[in-house]
């Protein structure tokens, strides 16, 4: 603590260094509380000054402003894991206050006329996960429209202004609530100072680190970048390079481009209604402004189904809960009009394209063109379209574990953001399906039981996120968290830690309640009609005997009320033996035990193999794309089990667009301001994988088919499939974990793919003879 | 990045090895595809052109060497489903018998469906070959084909008539039905019987019957007697496939190899001992079921395909044993999805003449049928395997040079066990050992006993480990070296190692530039040779620290695990050698412009550089050739195939280096193109 004090006087003293040179212009407010720290240099504005001509600054009226302060300069507890973390953010004094409003207001300025730069930024360093911030920004005719949700993100805005006689007016004109930290603004004479020894300094701060913090942490090296190969004429006549990378491989920021990768023909094949990715890059020779892609219609498939995004890369921990040390990755596939690309520095464009339902078979082509101060190049893209769709196989299950934005909705206090929570959800619904994922773990939530017996649930809210599961088109039994901490917390008068950390053999009252509990949510469910529940009453125990100890108990109270329980632990390690004869679904990590066993088990009793592969789910690395889609398709395919299931669809920790803040590192897909779904390159890589999947499972049902026609053509043809079939399960280098060794090249996943593809095509053409 | 199996290899050598001085490194093997169809159970070799290359014969083909890429009929090919049942022929088996100096081909089916014929070498000619009759049916499961009666001609060793006998030609009269002559009483011998082998059990010099119920003794020639004597004996239950007399311990008398249910489990030698002044039998099983995997190193179903030979020149017949792929379709049997295996088993013998197998894996995409061959087919002495089933016929070529049973390699001890006092332990002791290892060494000894509750006070279940720092700078720098070998021996009080027994971390230069690995290939109470490739280490020229941990969480508490390091060392090829050799993806499509293949240089000093010839045929056609000037490690050459003029199917590609020090070869398929 006394180091965190240090430090800000540290902060405050540099500022103040500053100060003398911006006494009279620039005009620097901190917007927050009575108490909160003041960014040295810059005037306390709290909800209660109005604007006085005395003062020259203030607000408009005083309704509905209110502040907020919430410091984090120290590392905070956290008891469940029994250690000090980083808290969500490292707040500045000028992010660690805001003022928020409800209806529209205005922050006046009087200064002298001129012409004036004005920054502005928005954030709020409380939680406030159910606050949907949708408002606007106004200067004089100019209007920014700013959204997000919750505490721990900011948002900066620039305006330019005139003064003249009258203040200059900052208007903020909510739809939910508005929010703002701080407002600056400058004239000419003071523009370098105030960027480059306010702004520069505190957009580090807020949108990396504090300088004492970031100095702790360390860079990896890329990846060997590899030589740039000769450039052709045109290219240096251009000033880029274009060239094309298997999705599947990653490319960083100097990744050079290989001899054989420029002047890129972009090929795929799909079936309709298939989602097919294509990338290309652009190395730039230098600096280049206004870069942007473009593609029009590819045969049967119009521009508007054709998603064109470019690859960000982001500073990502080498795992979950490192700590200073970083790496930059590719990551998520962001929207974009126009860019501005530094020379030397990749910029990869992902463009998925949907091929409609309808669309007819055949071989088609087009182009995609890139665009730049430089010049421009336009890639040649061919795509077949197959005469076939692909099969679900409905023994397999694909779901995610889900923070259900329906729990933020229940929880906001405006209409605009629960709306806004109940649309991305929906959105975030859709997503899935269009990735083949179609089930996700849900929880009751609730407490212990009252002292009458009673349990109180949320039934309402569980039925709105069973409805919307039903209306997307999800199946499979729902895994079903239930409140066990908390009838532990009842009986022990103390919560265990993470992964049971700690626990204790419990009462048997705790044994009964539990099975009570069971009981009520199962009444609940026959009643509405519910799909089958799997209890999952602990997230992955420990191997500590205890742990084991106490897992044997809460399962046998949970069988006791009938139903089927979920554990996520891996069953091949033997401290878990005693519990195995109360699990009815094993949910592990990697694919282990192995399919003969796995097999052998299923059909030995009534137990299920579902299998979280969190490896690839950006956890602890962001780059196993390639791992990702063998995991989902062929490895899939090979391992016997019966559910994929990752840890999460999305993850944050503090601010969702900074990877190093927090406790632990953020991962998985993000969403745009409005809630629109914001896929990374991986997730896209469990569709792929999904659908090489669906490729075997055609096959494999038309073989079936095949046989069963007995005609002698078909016969063949199925007898041929099935040779082929074998030549690729035999190929496949079985693993507990696809990550990134010993994994198929790229290119061979396609190929593989496409014998497969062959197959149902020669089993269509034989159908059709005698 | 993506690593090549080939770059880890691990060696598993059984307990009973633990003083062999001279253990072997694995032999590399390289898979080359005869066909991916099916159409036989059988296979042998021959020089059916008398081009003096050897050839492959399986079914309907031979096959030309020595790339084997041409096939030629023999009779009209007929391609069989895989499920549910074998083909019309199961053995191939080689002979001149027509007498012309032209190998001819005798082809046998199945048991209670085919006839038996020999098809006789058209000298050089095009077209079938001529079909000559041989018998109505040739009964038993794994009919040998053998001089067992000494006449200077083969015969079949078969059932007929519930007698066992030979079925002989007439050499006066080739083409004429084979004769049977019984040399058993009539029993009611299975027609599907188990277990069948020719060899000299009483070492009276004459071949005797093996049977899985004992041994039949050929009674000396001109003695009259048709009748051979029967010592019974029963092997197995249900028997094997075919069978060997072989003296495995090396003590005079020949021992008895047979796999013990050719559509079960099972792998043993039988030590022939005295008992009474009588020959009797005492198993030494060297494969079990899946349950006994980690004792014996392998697990595999369906040994019903079994040959011996000198695989790795050290003087003693190793045994090359294949599963059975689907014999009784894909639900029959144990195990039928089983991977399709190959596995040689090294014999070595201690210093005391205890014998035992060490399993090595061969291939696992290929696996047998009826027959498996160990022959040298490439002309370099080396004898390969040759191996055919439901997913086609195959040549496994033997990598291992010929000069030695192991290419010659140079080392540096880097951890010595006079380094003992070096290591620092946690949660864990380390000392020198005095008992000697796999070379007769001493060794650095790991104790480790789990405990969940001791330990480091937040975390009772811990990480217990030892750690070695590498003090001199001259020793630092590994990047001139190819591999770092390890060789421990991991003694437990558990009946398995746990899937994570050991991991391995290296600081090249410090814990967050560590190379960190999960010691799989561990097994209980077995030596096990890891070796790493320096290239995977983060910064090979600045290794500062070696550590080797287990996870406390993997273990039960009270666990007993000893850990013998017998060297820690760094070697590398003293030859140039194509290490990982292969093109990126084995399946491109046709009209692909770029093939990279990637692979490792080793055996050349830093610095040198060396002319490396790449060539991709298809269909007997040189389609690319290209050279290159390179320097040991990671290469990745990209050949363009703009122009070459490839279709669809199967290609060729390989690397040599001038002058044949050495050379890699790799298939490579490729797929009609999508967009064509």
């Amino acid at each position: 603590m006394k180091g965190i004090m240090i430090r800000n006087r540290l902060v405050f003293t540099m500022l103040a260094m500053i100060a003398p040179m911006a006494a009279a212009s620039p005009h620097l407010f901190d917007m927050g509380a009575t108490r909160s720290a003041v960014a040295d240099g810059f005037e306390r504005v709290t909800p209660e000054q109005l604007f006085a001509m005395s003062s020259g600054h203030g607000w408009q009226a005083r309704d509905g402003l209110r502040a907020q302060a919430r410091a984090y300069t120290a590392l905070v507890e956290n008891r469940s894991r029994g250690r000090e973390e980083p808290p969500p953010i490292w707040t500045h004094p000028i992010t660690e206050d805001c003022i928020l409003g409800g209806v529209e207001n205005a922050f006046l300025i009087q200064a002298p006329p001129g012409a004036y730069e004005v920054y502005v930024m928005c954030g709020t360093s409380e939680a406030m996960r159910s606050q949907f911030f949708d408002f606007d920004v106004q200067v004089g005719a100019d209007s920014r429209r700013v959204q997000f949700e919750g505490g721990y993100q900011f948002r900066a805005l620039r305006f330019r202004a005139q003064i003249g006689s009258e203040p200059l007016a900052l208007r903020f004109k909510p739809r939910s609530q508005w929010v703002v930290n701080a407002v600056l603004a400058w004239t000419a004479p003071d523009a370098a100072h105030v960027e480059k020894d306010i702004i520069a300094p505190l957009e580090e701060w807020v949108f990396r680190m504090p300088p004492d913090e970031w100095a702790k942490w360390k860079a990896d090296p890329e990846p060997e970048p590899g030589i740039l190969p000769p450039v052709s004429a045109a290219d240096r006549e251009r000033r880029f390079v274009a060239y094309s990378r298997h999705y599947l491989e990653c490319i960083y920021p100097h990744t050079a481009p290989r001899g054989e990768e420029l002047d890129p023909a972009l090929r795929l094949f799909a079936t309709p209604g298939e989602l097919e990715p294509m990338t290309f890059a652009i190395h730039p020779l230098r600096d280049l402004k206004g870069a942007r892609v473009r593609m029009g219609a590819l045969g049967p498939v119009p521009p508007e189904q054709i998603d064109i995004r470019r690859v960000r890369f982001v500073k990502a921990r080498p795992n979950y809960t490192v700590q200073y040390r970083y790496r930059i990755v590719p990551d998520m596939l962001e929207r974009f009009d126009s860019i501005d690309l530094e020379s030397g520095e990749n910029a990869r464009f992902w463009l998925t394209v949907r091929v409609p339902d309808d669309a007819a078979p055949g071989l088609y082509r087009g182009a995609v063109t890139f665009e730049c101060s430089g010049g421009q190049v336009e890639l040649p893209v061919a795509l077949r379209v197959l005469p076939f769709r692909l099969r679900e196989d409905p023994n397999k299950i694909f779901g995610i574990y889900y923070r259900h934005p329906y729990d933020l909705m229940a929880g906001a206090t405006d209409e605009v953001s629960r709306e806004h929570f109940r649309r991305r959800a929906e959105w975030e619904h859709a997503d899935m399906v269009a990735h083949g994922t179609r089930n996700i773990v849900l929880s009751c939530g609730g407490g212990a039981a009252d002292s009458e017996g009673k349990f109180r649930f949320n039934w309402d809210l569980l039925a709105d996120k069973l409805a919307l599961w039903k209306r997307f088109g999800f199946r499979g039994p729902i895994v079903m968290g239930i409140g066990t901490d908390a009838v532990y917390a009842k009986h022990m008068k103390e919560r265990y830690g993470s992964h049971l950390r700690g626990v204790q053999v419990p009462p048997e009252a705790f044994c009964l309640e539990i099975t009570a509990m069971v009981k009520a949510i199962e009444a609940e469910r026959r009643r509405r009609g519910w799909p089958e529940f799997l209890y999952y009453p602990v997230d992955e125990p420990s191997t500590e005997a205890a742990a084991v100890q106490f897992m044997v108990k809460v399962l046998q109270a949970c069988k006791a009320a009938g139903v089927r329980t979920y554990v996520t632990a891996d069953p091949t390690h033997d401290q878990f033996d005693p519990m195995r004869p109360y699990v009815d679904v094993w949910c592990t990590q990697p694919f282990a035990p192995d399919r003969e066993t796995v097999l052998a088990d299923m059909k030995a009793r009534p137990v299920e193999y579902w299998c979280y592969p969190n490896h690839v789910n950006g956890e602890n690395d962001h780059t196993p794309v390639a791992g990702a889609r063998m995991t989902y398709g062929f490895g899939f395919w090979r391992s016997g089990f019966r559910t994929l299931i990752p840890w999460i669809y999305s993850s944050s920790s503090g601010d969702p667009f900074n990877y190093l803040d927090g406790s632990a590192m953020d991962f998985f897909n993000r969403h745009e301001p409005d809630g629109r779904p914001m896929p990374v390159a991986m997730w896209e890589a469990y569709r792929e994988g999904y659908d090489d999947y669906r490729y075997v499972y055609t096959l494999e049902q038309m073989i079936a088919e095949a046989r069963q026609n007995g005609s002698p053509a078909a016969v063949k043809a199925a007898s041929q499939a099935e040779r082929e079939l074998q030549s690729i399960w035999n190929a496949i280098r079985v693993q507990p974990k696809y990550k990134h060794d010993d994994l198929w090249s790229p290119a061979e996943f396609d190929a593989c793919r496409w014998l497969v593809a062959l197959q149902i095509m020669e089993l269509r053409k034989a159908g059709q003879q005698p | 990045m993506n690593t090549s199996a080939c770059f880890v290899a691990g060696v598993v050598l059984l307990a009973g090895a633990l003083m062999d001085a001279d253990a072997a490194a694995p032999i590399q093997w390289e898979r080359r595809v005869l066909t991916d169809k099916y159409y036989c159970d059988g296979i042998q070799r021959g020089d059916f052109n008398r081009d003096g290359q050897m050839d492959v014969v399986a079914g309907p083909f031979w096959y030309e060497g020595p790339t084997f890429q041409a096939a030629h009929e023999i009779y009209p090919p007929k391609e069989f489903p895989k499920p549910p049942s074998p083909t019309d022929s199961l053995y191939s088996f080689v002979h001149d018998f027509s007498g012309d100096g032209w190998p001819d081909v005798l082809v046998i089916g199945r048991v209670l469906f085919h006839q038996a014929f020999w098809y006789e070498n058209p000298r050089g000619q095009t077209g079938h070959w001529k079909k000559h009759f041989v018998h109505e049916r040739v009964q038993a499961e794994s009919p040998a084909f053998a001089d067992i009666d000494q006449d200077g001609r083969p015969e079949i060793v078969c059932i007929w008539q519930n007698q066992w006998g030979l079925l002989k030609p007439d050499p006066k009269g080739p083409a004429e039905p084979w004769a049977f002559h019984r040399v058993t009483r009539e029993t009611n011998w299975h027609h599907y019987y188990h277990g069948t082998g020719v060899g000299d059990v009483n070492s009276d010099g004459r071949p005797d019957l093996l049977l899985n119920d004992g041994w039949w003794e050929r009674p000396p020639a001109g003695s009259g007697q048709t009748e051979w004597i029967a010592h019974r004996f029963k092997f197995a239950a249900k028997g094997g496939a075919q069978m060997f007399a072989y003296d495995v311990d090396g003590d005079g008398d020949n021992d008895i190899i047979t796999s013990l249910d050719a559509h079960g489990w099972g792998l043993a030698w039988f030590e022939q001992v005295r008992e009474g002044g009588a020959a009797a039998f005492r198993e030494h099983k060297i494969m079990g079921d899946r349950s006994e995997e980690s004792r014996f190193g392998a697990a595999f179903s369906q040994p019903h395909a079994l040959d011996l030979a000198d695989l790795d020149g050290d003087g003693l017949q190793d045994i090359v044993v294949g599963k059975r792929v689907w014999a009784h379709g894909p639900k029959g049997d144990v195990e039928p999805d089983g991977a399709p295996v190959i596995y040689w088993f090294r014999l070595t013998r201690g210093a005391g003449g205890q014998a035992s197998y060490v399993p090595h894996l061969v291939d696992d995409q290929s696996g047998a049928g009826c027959q498996v061959v160990a022959a040298d087919v490439t002309g370099d002495g080396r004898p390969d395997i040759l191996t055919v089933s439901k997913l086609g016929a195959f040549v496994l070529v033997n990598g291992m040079p010929a000069a030695s049973a192991e290419p010659a390699m140079e080392k540096r001890i880097v951890f010595g066990p006079e380094m003992a006092g070096q290591w620092s332990a946690a949660e864990s002791t380390v000392d020198a050992s005095p008992r000697q290892g796999w070379a007769s060494h001493p060794m650095l000894h790991w104790h480790i006993a789990v405990d969940h509750f001791g330990g480091e006070a937040n975390y009772p279940v811990g990480w217990p480990r030892i750690s070695c720092a590498l003090r001199d700078p001259a020793s630092r720098d590994w990047s001139a070296w190819d591999y770092l070998q390890l060789s421990i021996y991991a003694g437990t009080s558990r009946d398995a190692l746990p899937r994570e027994p050991v991991g391995l971390a290296i600081y090249a230069p410090d814990k967050n530039s560590a190379y960190q690995r999960i010691l799989h290939e561990l097994k209980k109470d077995a030596w096990t040779r890891i070796r790493i490739p320096i290239a995977e280490l983060p910064r090979a020229q600045d290794v500062r620290l070696m550590q080797f941990h287990i996870a406390d969480s993997h273990y039960r508490h009270q666990d007993q695990l000893d850990l013998y390091f017998e060297e820690i060392a760094l070697v590398r090829y003293a030859q140039p050698a194509f290490l990982g050799f292969g093109p990126e993806s084995r399946v491109m499509f046709a009209d692909t412009a770029h093939v990279p293949v990637r692979f490792r240089l080793a055996g050349i000093a830093p610095g040198e550089t060396l002319e490396v010839a790449f060539e991709l045929r298809q269909g007997g056609r040189t389609a690319v050739r290209t050279t290159a000037r390179l320097a040991r490690g990671l290469q990745r050459i990209v050949l363009d195939l703009r122009g070459a003029q490839l279709s669809a199917g199967d290609c060729e590609l390989s690397a040599g280096i001038a002058g044949g020090a050495a050379r890699a070869t790799a298939p490579l398929r490729l797929a009609p193109s999508p967009w064509q």
